[in-house]
């Protein structure tokens, strides 16, 4: 796979170092997707999912660096800490491997979540699954036994972000992601004008978001949350 | 869960305790099943969220279907190009392979060919060459009358 390599402008070490920059992010985001264009049809088996699994893999590569998931140690090496077991490793691979792996994960976890798969899916897998790789195509059937269950999650959760309304999702982005306080995200919204009304609404935007996600949780078989309860005032 | 829990557990996911408030605040999630499940619900929330904010950003570079679509397009006529460049060479080749020399060829035609000599003649020679003018039709009068006295006696 790593035969045929995109031109890079930065090193990967660059990447890293610099990933906040925009510039930079968009530079990479065009060498994952040349070498993603390569290489895509050899892990997404199924044409229509091409371009989610792209967004959603260079996504997942972003937010492993800005979080901090992917640094560069005092030796000057690329290291990959494991979300959740804290373990941490030397990344061995480029990343670009590391974006295709992640790639084959997300596809795996969507393929997993979706429950009926059209004729023309299985047709469009089965045409482009190579002639050595039939294997891998009917281990895809059992794919939620493989895949972890954070990555399940992760795609769950991830569903039910986006089905969520523009409203919740900018509220839920600018409070756990941005980090904005309540007054700053009422400068940013029109249509509520009162701290109390803020709360209120992020609450239900909430609520709703974890009945989707237990909810989809359920349909693959995995253990829902913890149901939070309304109190007397509504939701909290 | 009261609403102080749920704005500790938001600072907590946002980051903004203290290291001694998040040392303790850790130190009771142990013994409570719903605070750490609702801590991990909006870990793969907010991460999710984040996620989210970077794949409108790719949209909005233009990372969509139409890319892959151009791309495919590019590839594919660079494929025809390259076939149409390979046909052509394996024509040539087979045009060289079959086409076995004679001494009729015209290459040897070519190569025998002695173009003949051709020496343009100098003006001066041409014009030397011609006959006056003056001597060929204006006969002198004597000739004439000559000529006359002939007819006549011939008449």
């Amino acid at each position: 796979m790593s035969s045929k390599l995109p031109k890079q402008k930065y090193s990967d070490l660059e990447y890293v170092s610099c990933i906040k920059n925009e510039s930079v992010q968009r530079d990479l985001a065009n060498v994952c997707f040349d070498y993603y264009f390569l290489y895509y049809k050899k892990v997404v088996h199924m044409d229509s999912w091409k371009v989610d699994i792209f967004q959603d893999s260079f996504s997942e590569l972003w937010l492993e660096l800005t979080e901090g998931d992917i640094y560069i140690s005092n030796n000057n090496e690329i290291c990959h800490k494991i979300w959740k077991t804290g373990e941490t490793r030397k990344l061995e691979c480029s990343l670009l491997t590391y974006f295709m792996s992640i790639a084959k994960n997300i596809y795996l976890a969507k393929f997993a979540t979706r429950r009926e798969i059209s004729m023309t899916d299985w047709q469009s897998m089965r045409e482009n699954s190579d002639d050595n790789s039939n294997e891998d195509f009917y281990s895809l059937k059992i794919a939620k036994d493989t895949v972890p269950t954070n990555n399940l999650k992760d795609e769950v959760v991830g569903n039910s972000v986006d089905s969520m309304s523009t409203r919740c999702r900018q509220i839920l982005t600018l409070f756990y992601w941005e980090a904005l306080s309540l007054d700053e995200i009422l400068e940013k919204i029109d249509d509520i004008s009162t701290k109390d009304a803020l709360k209120t609404k992020k609450s239900k935007c909430m609520l709703t978001l974890e009945e989707r996600v237990n909810k989809g949780l359920i349909q693959i078989g995995l253990k829902p949350y913890t149901k939070q309860k309304k109190n007397n005032n509504g939701y909290q | 869960m009261d609403t102080n829990k749920q704005d500790l557990i938001d600072r907590f996911i946002r980051k903004e305790l203290s290291e001694e408030e998040e040392s303790n605040f850790k130190k009771t999630l142990i013994e409570d099943q719903e605070a750490s499940e609702n801590i991990e619900l909006l870990e793969h929330t907010r991460r999710r969220l984040g996620a989210r904010a970077m794949k409108d950003k790719l949209i909005s570079w233009g990372f969509t279907e139409e890319k892959f679509q151009k791309e495919e397009t590019t590839q594919s006529n660079k494929q025809i190009k390259l076939w149409v460049g390979l046909s052509a060479a394996a024509c040539l080749v087979l045009i060289f392979m079959f086409n076995v020399p004679d001494n009729n060829s015209a290459t040897d035609q070519l190569d025998n060919y002695n173009p003949p000599s051709f020496e343009s003649p100098t003006v001066t020679d041409s014009l030397q060459s011609q006959p006056e003018i003056t001597d060929s039709i204006t006969p002198s009068k004597n000739e004439l009358i000559d000529s006359l006295q002939s007819i006549m006696k011939n008449l």
